[in-house]
Order: C-alpha cells, then sequence, then structure tokens
C-alpha cells in the first residue's frame, strides 16, 4: 500500500475502521458475535461492558493480532496487516510484561523505541504532550503507575499515528493523573485529529470525553452518543446485576 | 611477557576474542530482556554434539557446528511458535539430546581427550580457515545488530505492540535465533560448549547492576567482555586453566564487584 493509494482513499470517503459480521471463537468458545460497525476519522469511541465481554479481543483484531472466525475488518480499506505495515497504529495494551521493568530502560529510550527515525524533537514533543519530559533519564522501573503509563502512551503516539487503541488507560492511577491523562487524550483527538479507541470499565469518565460509545457484551448492545446510552435499560442488558439508586429528591 | 604476542596460535586468539567479545554480550543484551537465557545454554549444547560430531566424522567442526546449530535454533523457534512443545520444554529437549548424543559419538570416536577443550574452551583449538569463518559470523552477527536491534528493543518491550508497530515478529524472532546460533558457533571453540554462555550473559548481568539506561548497559556490557576476554588469555596461558574458564572467572569477578558497588552507593 502506498502512500498515494492512502491519499486517494482517503479522498473517497472511506470509513477508518469497518466492520463487518466479525465473529471470534477461540477453544469451541464464542467470544464476539455478529459485530457490525464502521470507526470515522476523527472519532472518540469509547468500548464499555462487563468482564469477558470481548472488548480486549476486538482490539486484538482490529490490530490484526488474531483473525476473526467469520467477517472482515478493514482498516481505510486495508486488511489491519496491510494497513499497520505502512501505517503503524498506537497501542496500549492492558498489561504489559513485567519483563520490561527488570530493564534499565529509560523513559526517553522508550518513547525513542517507537520511531525507527530517532528524530529527537518529536520524541522530546511526544515526552513533553504527556507532561514527562523531566523524567526522561528515568528508569523506568523508578516510575509510579501513572508515569509509567504515560510514558507508554507517549511511546505509541510518537509515531504521530492515525489510530491510538487503548485498553484501560486509566487502570491503577490516581484521580489527578486520570483527568490529566484524559485531557491530553481529547487534545489529541481535538487538535490533532487522531481517532481514539479506547476500552474502558470506567463508564463515568468516558462518557464526558468521548464522543461515542460502543457496549459490548459479547454481541453489540448498543452503539452512539453516550447521554443517549447511558439508560437503565442498556446498562441492565450490560450488567445484569445493575441497580440503580433512586434520586434524591 | 611480550613472547605471548608472537605464538601464532595466540595471536589467533586475539584476533577471535576481538571479534567475539564486543558481540556476544550485545546479542545477550536481548537474551536477558526476552527472558531467553536457556536459549543460548541450549544452542552451546547443540554445539557440543556438533563438535563431538565433527570429531568422531574427521571433519571442519565449524562448519557442522553453524549448520547444526541453525537448524537447531530454527526447530526451537518454529516449535515454540506454533506452540507445538511448551518453550522451556522444547529448549531441555534438545539441550539433552545434544549431551547425550555428543557423550555417545565421543565415545565411538575413542578420543575422549579432547573433551576438555570442548567443554571449556582453549587457546589452540581456532585454526587459520576458522578464522575467517569467525569472521563472516562476526559480521553477519554485527549486520543484524546495526539493522534490527530497534525492532528487538520492540520485541522485548512487548509483542503485542511490536506487531502494532508494523514489525513482522515472526520473521524477527526467527532471525533472531539464527543470530544467537551464529554468535554461539563461533565463540564455542574459544569459549567451551558449557561457558560460552557466560560471555553472552555475565557482562550484561554486571552491567545492568550499575547502569540506569539502556545504552549504558550495553556499553558497559562490552567493556566488561572485551577486557574480561583478553585478560582470560594471559590467565590461560600463565595457569594452563581452559580459556574460557579463565574469562568466565574474570567475568564472575567483574560481577562481584559491579554487584557490591552497586549496594555500597
Amino acid at each position: 500500500m502506498t502512500d498515494e493509494k492512502l491519499k486517494i482513499l482517503n479522498s473517497k470517503k472511506v470509513s477508518l475502521i469497518d466492520i463487518s459480521h466479525v465473529t471470534y471463537a477461540t477453544n469451541g468458545v464464542t467470544i464476539l458475535e455478529d459485530i457490525n460497525f464502521q470507526v470515522e476519522e476523527g472519532c472518540y469511541l469509547g468500548i464499555v461492558g462487563p468482564n469477558g465481554a470481548g472488548k480486549t479481543t476486538l482490539l486484538r483484531l482490529i490490530l490484526g493480532l488474531i483473525k476473526p472466525k467469520t467477517g472482515k475488518i478493514l482498516i481505510k480499506g486495508f486488511e489491519p496487516e496491510a494497513y499497520i505495515k505502512n501505517e503503524p497504529i498506537g497501542y496500549l495494551p492492558q498489561r504489559i510484561s513485567q519483563n520490561i521493568y527488570e530493564m534499565p530502560l529509560t523513559v526517553e529510550e522508550l518513547v525513542r523505541s517507537g520511531t525507527e527515525k530517532s528524530d529527537r524533537d518529536t520524541v522530546e514533543w511526544a515526552m513533553s504532550l504527556f507532561k514527562i519530559e523531566h523524567l526522561h533519564k528515568k528508569p523506568l522501573r523508578e516510575l509510579s503507575g501513572g508515569e509509567r503509563q504515560k510514558a507508554f502512551l507517549a511511546r505509541a503516539v510518537v509515531v504521530k499515528p492515525r489510530i491510538l487503541l487503548l485498553d484501560e488507560p486509566t487502570t491503577g492511577i490516581d484521580p489527578h493523573s486520570r483527568d490529566d491523562l484524559l485531557d491530553i487524550l481529547e487534545r489529541l483527538n481535538r487538535d490533532f485529529g487522531v481517532s481514539i479507541l479506547v476500552v474502558t470499565h470506567d463508564i463515568a469518565t468516558f462518557t464526558h470525553e468521548s464522543k461515542c460509545l460502543l457496549c459490548l457484551n459479547k454481541r453489540m448492545v448498543c452503539l452512539g452518543e453516550p447521554q443517549k446510552l447511558l439508560k437503565e435499560e442498556y446498562m441492565k442488558m450490560l450488567y445484569p446485576s445493575y441497580v440503580s439508586f433512586p434520586h434524591k429528591r | 611477557m611480550m613472547e605471548i604476542f608472537e605464538l601464532d596460535i595466540l595471536k589467533r586468539a586475539f584476533w577471535v576474542v576481538t571479534l567475539i567479545a564486543p558481540i556476544a554480550p550485545l546479542i545477550g543484551v536481548f537474551l536477558i530482556f526476552r527472558r531467553y537465557a536457556f536459549f543460548a545454554d541450549t544452542l552451546a549444547h547443540v554445539g557440543f554434539l556438533a563438535i563431538a560430531l565433527s570429531v568422531f566424522l574427521n571433519l571442519n567442526s565449524l562448519l557442522i557446528l553453524v549448520a547444526l546449530s541453525i537448524t537447531v535454533a530454527v526447530s526451537v523457534e518454529h516449535l515454540r511458535t506454533k506452540g507445538k512443545l511448551p518453550a522451556e520444554g522444547s529448549l531441555s529437549l534438545f539441550l539433552y539430546a545434544g549431551v547425550a548424543l555428543s557423550v555417545l559419538l565421543i565415545t565411538l570416536s575413542g578420543k575422549s581427550a579432547s573433551v576438555m577443550s570442548i567443554l571449556f574452551g582453549s587457546l589452540s583449538t581456532t585454526s587459520q580457515e576458522d578464522l575467517y569463518l569467525i569472521l563472516c559470523g562476526s559480521i553477519l552477527c554485527i549486520f543484524f545488530l546495526i539493522k534490527f536491534h530497534k525492532k528487538m528493543l520492540n520485541l522485548c518491550i512487548d509483542e503485542e505492540i511490536a506487531q502494532a508497530s508494523g514489525i513482522n515478529i515472526s520473521f524477527l524472532k526467527m532471525i533472531f535465533a539464527i543470530t544467537v546460533a551464529v554468535c554461539i558457533s563461533i565463540s564455542i571453540k574459544t569459549m567451551g560448549a558449557l561457558l560460552i554462555g557466560s560471555l553472552m550473559l555475565i557482562p550484561v548481568l554486571s552491567a545492568m547492576q550499575i547502569a540506569k539506561s539502556l545504552r549504558f548497559t550495553a556499553i558497559m556490557s562490552v567493556i566488561y567482555s572485551v577486557f574480561s576476554s583478553y585478560a582470560g588469555i594471559f590467565l590461560s596461558y600463565y595457569s594452563d586453566i581452559p580459556l574460557g574458564a579463565s574469562i568466565s572467572v574474570i567475568l564472575i569477578s567483574l560481577f562481584i564487584f559491579s554487584f557490591i558497588f552497586k549496594r555500597s552507593r
């Protein structure tokens, strides 16, 4: 896929991510069933659902790390592997192997590893975006959970990707760091046009941040504007044990 | 003291360590970060088999060594990737098969005197022809390190992140396995089958005691490795200790020094 082809595709208004009739099963267990939706350029999509709903699996399918049993996933009209070869996708997995914290790897080295060109300005830009430039010489093992998360996010954006896939980026970090991180993500989406897909359990927070919400529970429960979807009927479909507290009079 | 530099076998030994000492720990960095240090041991024991086979057949051992090590490296990686055997299990299988067959071949050949130099390295086993092969192997390893070090770092950080960055991780793992096989093959005559792993891994562990960045770890591990290798030649020459053992003893001493230095700061 050449850059020229990508430009042509952009002009034809192809959906950024097109997921049609995707089913995924492993060891005879269906994880996702008949998933259908399109994501347009510049979106900020929150993906919510209970444990085992297939949220992480959906991100891994979009990245081409696993293949759907049936159905098709296209990114800008291309299979994920073909797209990623030319245009990396920024990705933050839910769990990062603990090996990395045994390595004497500094924040700057981690962020630099994300780009082939080792362009100093871009590396500094990515670190300053997440306000971690003062930590550039610190080994990752000496950072707090929130700082580590920011370092990995800086690594994910250093290639200036068009798409950012984040799997529970706010897990294990304090409310202040979380708000900081959400502000930066919103800036990336608003000012740099980065399309963001976030898997989260933190529904309340992402209701304010995301422009669109996908409720998933092996199948698609609903997709639309967060304010319209966060109603009791949908929440009960998503979380069967959901209990709403009566409003104060 | 200067007569040491006039002997042909020692000149060759100096050339060999000049080629392998800076490369081995740089490859070792990735072995340690991928928690794959056992892989080096397995290939070293397969190297033992290759040398035993060449003793048995009276052939050039380094060529057999390179061919057999690459075959095993590719097989192990294949079995691991396809999940046909557990990772550690496939390594153990090849390790014990290598040792058992080596002992069998050496016993059948009736040349059991050569076992010491195979296991613990020697100053004198490297021929002029070997030196050229070692030079070619070193160039291959250097090419890999220059071309793929950044991709390897991504692979060490997280396989899924690497894949999302557009890195073909199956291909990368395979050529890394081949490079490790080449590196071990070219070092094994000097270091010995049981001790080659020490040149790849101990300098890195020592450097990690004092370094806080990857770059400094790599630089320090090369310094430790080169210093130990040159000092090991002198120690081996004057004390008759096998070369691999001499180098390893110095490497261990440096590790202890670094370990204490870290805790005393």
